[in-house]
């Protein structure tokens, strides 16, 4: 199964209690890369077909996979 | 509470007609257009009493709290004798009718000691549903559509489509609108000094320099031994799994120049903004000038956690018409603007203007996240330069210069010149800078407040460029 880079944002409520849900997003298979305390974000791994298990996680507020960013070539007009 | 004084000297004027709505009096005076008569005083906070005391003393006005007809004031007012007054007691305001020569008498003069402010004429007011007041053009209100026959709306349209077609032949492309606009142009052609940018968002005219100030830029990294930053305080730290924070690209180098440069340069023009800033350089970008949501949302934690009161991101993910906003990013940043760090962010340079206007990117598509486009040295829009398309957030909040930007590059080329919205982002951020040094108790979203409360307004439209140019002073 095919793994997404995902961001998982916590409630305001959960935000000091990161840690648990790190470790029941960990329980439900995501790959935990990045414990953000001051923002209430977790970054990691999963498989998409966990992507909803996480949702149910409480605590969880939202669940994105991420995006990718490129600016322009150094040599380019437009940065 | 004074008494009223005797009124026998008021029925003369009354033979003269409604009292105040005269247009002199006896001695000459004659009351501005659109004025009732009457005058507005306004007290230093703190000194109502002694002012209230001086009106009685030296005016004979007898004055009456608001505390006592807060049941129908506007009946009191208009009942209001000559050589009286209402005291406005919340808003430290009276209105006073008297003889413009007493009024006059008054020495307003702004010493500590005097208790009186300001004296203005009580202006008239209307209403403004179609109808515009005295003096202007009668505007008739709109007539909903549904009353328009096809063949009336079919006129309207051909007519108006006439107008902008003979308007867009008269108007040359690139000229500025207002008087104000055409003399900041006329004044940023030399950039023997300094850039085009800094002049036209009045960055010389600044006393600050962002001292105290953390500024962090989430970018591709900095050249770390450019002859311009010798001595400054530069703190780093790379996000980009496998590379340093020393600049393999560029563009990190260019904005933390055009946000933190120095106030003299090895080489002019100054590039510049907040010259004594202490630079945050968080590497989010890979000296390929990629990266992703992971490593930018560590950038923002790093730089909240280190109390950095403004983040400057020249980075910016395409989105889709209708597209919404991340909600990751969004609740990141009004946790961050809680914190007191305002998070800034490059509109995007996906359009092709005229025919193509993109909508703005991801994450200054978030509403708590300033989003930045850019404007050239004619302040017409990048060509560029992202507009505010969607309807789920997505709007540009504020522009800066963003074409033909002089700024620095890593050594051993020391400085190029490019264009995007990420060149006008850091003017912004810069400038924030100095607005944060200036005002220290002012953070997050106030500081947001402060930057469009003094930008320049345009003749553009708000979908390009927000409330306008960013101003530093």
């Amino acid at each position: 199964m095919e793994k997404a880079s995902i961001s998982i944002l916590l409630d305001d409520k959960h935000v000091h209690r990161i840690h648990e849900v790190a470790k029941e997003a960990k329980i439900a298979g995501m790959d935990v890369h990045q414990i953000l305390e001051t923002s209430g974000v977790l970054t990691g791994l999963v498989d998409r077909s966990e992507i909803a298990r996480l949702r149910k996680i409480s605590g969880v507020a939202s669940v994105e996979e991420e995006k990718q960013f490129q600016i322009a070539p150094p040599e380019s007009d437009v940065q | 509470m004074a008494t009223r004084r005797n009124k026998t000297q008021s029925s003369k004027r009354t033979q003269l007609g409604r009292r105040g709505f005269e247009s002199a009096t006896e001695t000459g005076y004659v009351k501005p257009p659109g004025t009732t008569g009457r005058f507005l005083v306004l007290f230093r906070s703190g000194a109502e009493k002694a002012g209230i005391d001086t009106l009685n003393k030296h005016a004979g006005i007898a004055m009456t709290s608001s505390v006592d007809f807060a049941e129908k004031p506007s009946t009191a007012v208009a009942e209001m004798g000559r050589d009286s007054g209402l005291f406005f007691e919340t808003l430290g305001v009276a209105v006073v009718d008297t003889e413009p020569q007493t009024i006059q008498s008054l020495s307003v003069d702004g010493t500590s000691d005097n208790p009186i402010l300001a004296v203005e004429p009580e202006r008239v007011v209307y209403a403004l549903d179609g109808v515009v007041s005295v003096g202007g053009p009668v505007i008739p209100s709109p007539i909903p559509s549904a009353a328009l026959s096809n063949s009336m709306l079919d006129y309207l349209r051909g007519y108006r489509d006439a107008v902008n077609h003979l308007a867009d032949r008269l108007m040359k492309p690139g000229q500025a609108s207002s008087a104000a606009e055409e003399a900041l142009v006329a004044a940023a052609l030399d950039e023997s000094e300094v850039t085009w940018g800094l002049q036209v968002t009045s960055v010389p005219k600044s006393k600050f320099s962002g001292q105290t100030i953390r500024i962090a830029v989430l970018d591709t990294g900095f050249d770390l031994d450019h002859p311009d930053f010798v001595g400054r305080s530069v703190v780093t730290n790379s996000f980009v799994p496998g590379q340093s924070v020393q600049d393999g690209h560029g563009h990190g180098t260019h904005c933390i120049g055009t946000s933190c440069g120095p106030q003299h340069p090895g080489t002019l023009p100054r590039y510049g903004i907040a010259f004594n800033a202490e630079i945050f350089v968080g590497k989010v970008l890979s000296n390929a000038g990629s990266g992703s949501d992971s490593s930018i949302l560590a950038g923002i934690e790093w730089a909240v956690k280190n109390g950095c009161a403004i983040v400057s991101m020249s980075l910016g993910s395409p989105v889709t018409a209708g597209q919404g906003y991340s909600q990751v990013f969004e609740q990141v940043a009004k946790r961050a603007l809680a914190a007191g760090t305002l998070i800034i962010a490059a509109a995007g340079n996906d359009s092709h203007r005229p025919s193509l206007i993109a909508p703005v990117g991801h994450p200054a598509n978030c509403p708590s996240i300033m989003a930045v486009g850019a404007l050239d040295s004619q302040l017409q829009i990048g060509y560029f330069s992202n507009g505010g398309l969607n309807t789920q957030g997505g709007q540009v909040d504020i522009a800066a210069p963003g074409v033909q930007i002089r700024s620095s590059w890593p050594r051993p080329t020391l400085y190029n010149t490019i264009s995007g919205t990420s060149m006008a982002t850091p003017h912004v951020a810069g400038i924030a800078g100095l607005y944060a040094e200036a005002n220290p108790q002012t953070r997050g979203l106030a500081l947001w407040s402060l930057l469009v409360q003094r930008a320049k307004r345009l003749s553009l439209p708000s979908r390009d460029v927000g409330s306008g140019l960013v101003q530093a002073t």
